[in-house]
């Protein structure tokens, strides 16, 4: 009986016109999605490799020109997975720029590409799955159980001592499946695109087992949609109810909660911006360095007056060096001293904002659960390296890159200014024409990591799934089929 | 009766669930929409006006002695109506950084710390009157002939004399007084959120009005939507049929059409990457220069060095002339004397003559690559014109494509406000140049310095006066855009009637 | 009052509707239209309210010709329609209010609205009660009351009985009466031979588009009117002319 009830609704479903439509939007704007993606990723990857390429064309081996003004460039490269998820990446930076004084910027180059895209907005996967195939979902299910009792159906079924349970559950499973072949046969195409470009390949280990788990995840959002839809035909009468009642629900879940959580967190919670946070740090490490260049032309002044040297000269006579000798070890300490004070307060000033900023994050992401729209976005978007953990994942990794350059260079040189004269104290074995600039290796998450963070959202999918199911179940037991 | 009928549509519509719904979400996500946009520009105002104060502080004029590569910084201020519609602005850089080289660079502050907001946008004026009111608007209207057929009043109305047209006009002007009482108040809450914000001042002469002129197309968007859910009512005989076709047209124009036709105005004329341009322009450049070294290599540094050499071959001489007549203690001979009163310490000329040399060359090789850039710049915005015409056409299929045109084209926030952006840093680098890079510069290794400019005592740098387009040029901008809306309001309206005076009311 | 003249209509798949209909309907007279579904009963009622244009001939209310000039027409007359679920939202009195008002009569009070509600046989506590309450059977009432508010010189019904019960059914016909009384002119197309028999004064038979019979009330008095129905279903289409 169950597989009668679910090839009738699956025949039902595919013989509507709804059925046309929604597979008319599906397959043209899937696979256009996809294009456009592919050929962003295509330009992102060509800009990144010719820009590194470039780099180190210029600064091959050997710095030239004063340390402190070194400055390494680190580049990020384009995440293939941002194909299907752009999430966050338009918004990242491009680049690291290690400075000497251990603060180091992120800039993002800045000419802008298609400004009609950039006013509209793309259309990734994600956003074909969340907007199209969803409201697809909804506008196939949503008089599943209305629509039969306006056409009387419900009764004769009933009448037929069919389980209201097993109503159900054809209906969830013959709609399902009727959703799934206009996206699967436009997924197909969309892949066939992708596969088409040299620099993409489905099959990779870079993308395949991720691919699989972001479109098994796909499916069990779709079910959840397909269920909620089911679910509101049970609270309805009629179809006219039905469908108000599914245009609404999808409006807040697509649209009002997604881009009102991170609002409200804003309202309860807010946190200062951070180009004004970068500012303050600068302003702190300017102040502290101000504070060590006049420490250090005090101590140089002192010393050279008790060796009854001029204090505004420097050579390389023996006098001199028997002064900069002592001065040497008391150099490096009042460095490695101002070094550490200026470390350790701009690092409370970041933790401090970096706190405040998780409170907040968290605090969004929590409202916004109530919308398996956007736990399904998380999902998706942290599997592609795309998502709210991509900017701490891009410090991380400045950070790192930072220190790097920091034990390979900067650390090796002293910089003593006194205010008019600036001297270098090199460490040893420092030969800076055959030191080279490191780069920056940049790391995305692994695939067992992105699903250890996402695992709640995962959850919450599932459980939207049991819940509107037995939502509809009760409601249909009590459900007035005449 | 034209009031009678006005009157019944406004009380049907207003009794109705979907009334209610649109009611709470109009005057939940409004208000709420507007009063985190005063925030978020609070916020950037008090940073701009910070970065602003710091960089005069600390950098506004360049520090003693000056070389001629100082860097002057410009900021762009906040725009208010950004409030509305964030448009582009989370993609315009905030910073223009001058050069000597006569090419400034931009700098975009990444602002990653807040990677929710980023993944599903804001909830700005426009993001709601596009997304949401259209659905909604929509959701009311989508049925107004259709549901008349089906609960069979739509004969008893006909039944009586009345003309077919005017039921339309009837459900129409209805239907959009209806929905213009909740929005109007979510409207007037917005606004007074919008008002109690010590920045912004509604009646001001930079915003008054042009927020009157959003406003208005406003409302002349919504006339257009409601005559399209009143005109797909017309093209089926049941209500499921209209809500199809409600799904279908909602998601094409909202959905589809804004986002697909910039991808096909990218296939038809498709654009080198911008870092590809740069890139360009970079080995152009050096090219240029590494040309002009060489010159300078062959013609004036030979030139220098042998007139050098000739004169420290004199210097000697002369020495050795005068070391003899030391040793002598003779008197000079004619010849000799003559070499010994010769003026041959001309040093300065010869070094005064390389340094014209050089100016002349460094000048050269300025325009050399003032030219070639300019070139390829112009190439490059000739393709991205072509290409965001065809877009911009293309996506006029839409009427909300046309509004979002229109909204963000007012706002400072549009498809032409990365151009109005550079247009304002070259302005900029000009002016810098005039005051300070003109007046020292360090070329080919020599430096030029103007007259009475002192090293030591430079003038400050100027500030970047950052001006937007002014509501006059603004119009004069959409007003294409704004010509569309009223026309798919009538085409909507017509093609209702059309399909009206002809179906069937059985 | 109401005349058809050879009234034809032949649908887009060549579906013959209606087939020369003629005959008129006098004012102070009751004129029911019998036949079975798809006979084109509820075509010709269609054709006099302007929602469809006859192929050929023409009918006339008032002498003024429905599909030429159909605003004047509709003026002299008023419609009973079948299964009507009117204005869900309103009360009854609103609905009524709003169809007087486009009919024309403005400026009623309440105390008319009431009356003739209760003319029609609406309780009076129905008044204020929103209509997406009502039975089937009260919203047919409602749609008579409509109806009578108008009134016209002419009444065009559809199936105005299908879903009354006997009491209701026979306060109907008293009403109809009355309007009779009162010189209207009343087309009605029904099902229902029993009403038919109680209360025309002219029945039509209509088979496939053609009208087949028409039948005094004398003649009809007598004999039993379901047997001539029954008959007259069964006669082939020749032998029309001999039978009128």
């Amino acid at each position: 009986m169950l597989k009668t009830l679910i090839l009738k609704e699956v025949t039902t479903t595919i013989f509507d016109l709804r059925f046309v439509i929604a597979t008319l939007l599906c397959v043209v704007l899937i696979p256009l999605g996809m294009y456009v993606s592919r050929k962003d990723y295509e330009g992102r990857l060509a800009r990144y490799r010719g820009e590194h390429a470039q780099y180190r064309q210029r600064h091959g081996v050997g710095i030239s020109g004063n340390v402190l003004e070194v400055e390494a460039q680190g580049f990020r490269p384009p995440s293939p997975l941002s194909i299907f998820a752009s999430g966050v990446d338009s918004f990242m930076p491009d680049r690291v720029l290690t400075s000497y004084w251990g603060l180091y910027h992120t800039a993002k180059e800045s000419r802008t590409g298609n400004t009609h895209s950039l006013l509209f907005g793309k259309t990734d996967f994600v956003f074909c799955v969340t907007f199209i195939v969803s409201l697809a979902a909804l506008v196939l299910s949503f008089n599943a159980i209305s629509g039969e009792r306006e056409t009387g159906t419900l009764r004769l079924m009933i009448a037929n001592s069919v389980p209201r349970g097993h109503i159900l559950l054809g209906k969830l499973v013959g709609i399902y499946v009727a959703l799934l072949i206009p996206f699967l046969l436009s997924l197909t195409i969309a892949l066939l695109v992708l596969e088409a470009s040299p620099d993409v390949s489905i099959a990779s280990p870079e993308i395949g087992p991720a691919f699989l788990v972001i479109l098994g995840l796909t499916g069990l959002f779709l079910f959840g949609m397909v269920t909620l839809g089911i679910c509101i035909s049970t609270f309805a009468r009629t179809s006219a109810d039905s469908i108000v009642l599914s245009l609404l629900i999808w409006a807040t879940l697509a649209l009002g909660i997604p881009k009102v959580s991170p609002m409200l967190a804003d309202v309860l919670y807010p946190v200062e911006r951070p180009d004004l946070v970068n500012l303050k740090k600068g302003l702190v490490a300017e102040d502290i360095d101000k504070e060590l260049v006049a420490e250090t032309k005090k101590l140089r002044d002192e010393v050279y007056t008790r060796h009854n040297l001029p204090v505004n000269m420097a050579s390389s006579a023996q006098e001199f060096k028997k002064a900069d000798a002592e001065l040497k070890p008391a150099f490096q300490s009042l460095l490695e001293q101002y070094r550490k004070r200026s470390a350790e307060a701009l690092q409370r000033m970041e933790q401090d904002y970096r706190r405040r900023i998780h409170v907040r994050s968290l605090l969004a992401v929590n409202l916004s659960r109530i919308s398996p729209v956007c736990s399904y976005t998380y999902v998706v978007t942290a599997l592609s390296g795309t998502g709210t953990g991509e900017p701490d994942n891009f410090l991380r990794n400045a950070q790192q890159y930072q220190d790097a350059v920091k034990n390979n260079i900067y650390g090796k040189v002293a910089v003593i200014r006194t205010g008019g004269l600036t001297g270098y104290l090199y460490a040893d074995g420092y030969d800076h024409r055959s030191i080279s600039l490191p780069d920056m290796a940049y790391s995305y998450p692994t695939l067992t990591s992105a699903l250890a963070e996402i695992w709640p959202d995962i959850l919450l999918l599932a459980l939207f799934c049991a819940l509107f199911w037995a939502l509809a179940f009760v409601r249909l037991n009590k459900y007035d089929v005449r | 009766m034209l009031r009678t009928l006005i009157v019944k549509e406004i009380a049907d519509t207003a009794l109705g669930l979907r009334f209610i719904a649109t009611t709470l979400l109009c005057l939940l996500l409004i208000p709420l929409g507007m009063y985190v946009g005063r925030e978020d520009y609070e916020q950037r105002f008090a940073s701009y006006q910070e970065k602003h104060q710091a960089y005069r502080q600390r950098h506004g004029t360049p520090e003693p002695p000056v070389i001629g590569q100082e860097e002057a910084q410009g900021f762009r201020p906040p725009s208010v109506l950004s409030i509305f519609a964030s448009g582009l602005d989370p993609f315009v850089p905030d910073t223009v950084i001058t050069s000597y080289t006569g090419v400034f660079r931009t700098v975009k502050e990444p602002d990653i710390d807040n990677p929710q907001s980023l993944l599903f946008g804001k909830l700005d004026w426009l993001s709601s009157i596009t997304l949401i009111v259209s659905l909604m608007v929509l959701i009311l209207t989508y049925d107004a002939i259709s549901g008349e057929k089906e609960r069979g009043t739509l004969r008893l109305i006909i039944a009586n004399s009345v003309p077919r047209h005017r039921i339309l006009l009837c459900k129409i002007a209805g239907k959009y007084v209806a929905f213009l009482v909740p929005f109007g108040i979510s409207v007037l809450i917005a606004l007074l959120i919008l008002e109690a914000s010590p920045l912004i001042s509604i009646t001001s002469s930079h915003i008054g009005p042009t927020l009157l002129v959003i406003l208005g197309v406003t409302l002349l968007f919504v006339l257009s939507m409601v005559c399209l859910g009143v005109c797909i009512s017309t093209f089926t005989q049941h209500s499921m049929g209209s809500i199809m076709l409600l799904f279908l047209a909602w998601a094409l124009f909202v959905l589809g059409v804004p986002k697909a036709c910039p991808i096909l105005a990218e296939v038809v004329h498709p654009l080198q990457d911008s870092a590809g341009i740069d890139f360009t322009e970079r080995m152009v450049r050096e090219d240029i220069e590494r040309q002009f070294e060489q010159i300078k290599k062959e013609t004036i540094d030979p030139e220098y060095r042998a007139e050098w050499d000739a004169m420290m071959r004199e210097n000697r001489n002369k020495a050795q002339i005068e070391a003899r007549l030391r040793e002598t203690g003779r008197e000079p001979t004619e010849e000799e004397a003559a070499v010994l009163n010769r003026d041959i310490n001309r040093a300065q000329a010869i070094i005064d003559k390389r340094n014209e040399g050089a100016n002349r060359l460094a000048g050269e090789c300025d325009t050399r690559i003032a030219e070639a850039l300019g070139r390829i710049e112009q190439d490059y915005q000739n393709k991205r014109d072509a290409q965001s015409a065809v877009a911009m056409n293309l996506c006029r299929i839409s009427p909300v494509s046309c509004y979002a045109y229109v909204v963000s084209g007012l706002t400072g926030t549009g498809v032409t406000e990365p151009d109005n952006f550079f247009r304002n840093a070259q302005r900029f680098q000009n002016q810098v140049e005039d005051v300070f890079y003109d007046q020292v510069a360090w070329r080919l290794g020599v430096q030029r310095r103007a007259e009475g400019f002192d090293v030591f005592d430079p003038p400050p740098f100027p500030d970047m006066e950052y001006g937007y387009p002014t509501l006059a040029e603004n119009i004069q901008a959409v007003w294409p855009d704004v010509l569309l809306l009223g026309l798919f309001s009538v085409f909507f309206g017509t093609l209702a009637f059309v399909r009206f005076s002809k179906c069937d009311v059985r | 009052m109401i005349t058809l003249r050879e009234l034809t209509k032949r649908y887009e798949d060549n579906a013959l509707a209606l087939d020369h209909v003629s005959y008129e309907v006098k004012p102070g007279e009751i004129f029911c239209l019998l036949g079975a579904n798809g006979a084109g009963k509820t075509t010709t009622i269609n054709i006099l309210l302007d929602f469809i244009q006859p192929t050929s001939g023409c009918a006339l209310i008032n002498g003024h010709d429905c599909n030429k000039f159909p605003l004047e027409a509709k003026k002299y007359v008023s419609y009973v329609s079948e299964n009507v679920q009117l204005y869900g939202m309103f009360t009854a009195r609103q609905n009524l209010r709003f169809f007087a008002d486009l009919s024309g009569k403005r400026n009623l009070s309440d105390t008319d609205l009431h009356d003739v509600m209760r003319r029609v046989g609406l309780q009076e506590r129905a008044f204020s009660m929103r209509v997406k309450n009502f039975s089937k059977g009260m919203r047919q009432k409602l749609g008579i009351a409509i109806a009578l508010l108008k009134d016209p010189p002419a009444i065009l019904m559809d199936e105005p009985t299908s879903g009354l019960d006997p009491k209701s059914g026979l306060e109907f016909l008293s009403q109809l009466g009355q309007l009779r009384d009162a010189g209207k002119a009343i087309l009605i197309t029904t099902h229902d031979i029993f009403r038919a028999k109680q209360i025309a004064d002219h029945v039509g038979i209509m088979k496939q588009g053609r009208l087949i019979a028409i039948r005094k009330r004398s003649d009809f008095k007598q004999a039993d009117l379901e047997e001539i129905y029954m008959r007259e279903m069964h006669v082939p289409q020749a032998r029309l002319s001999q039978e009128s």
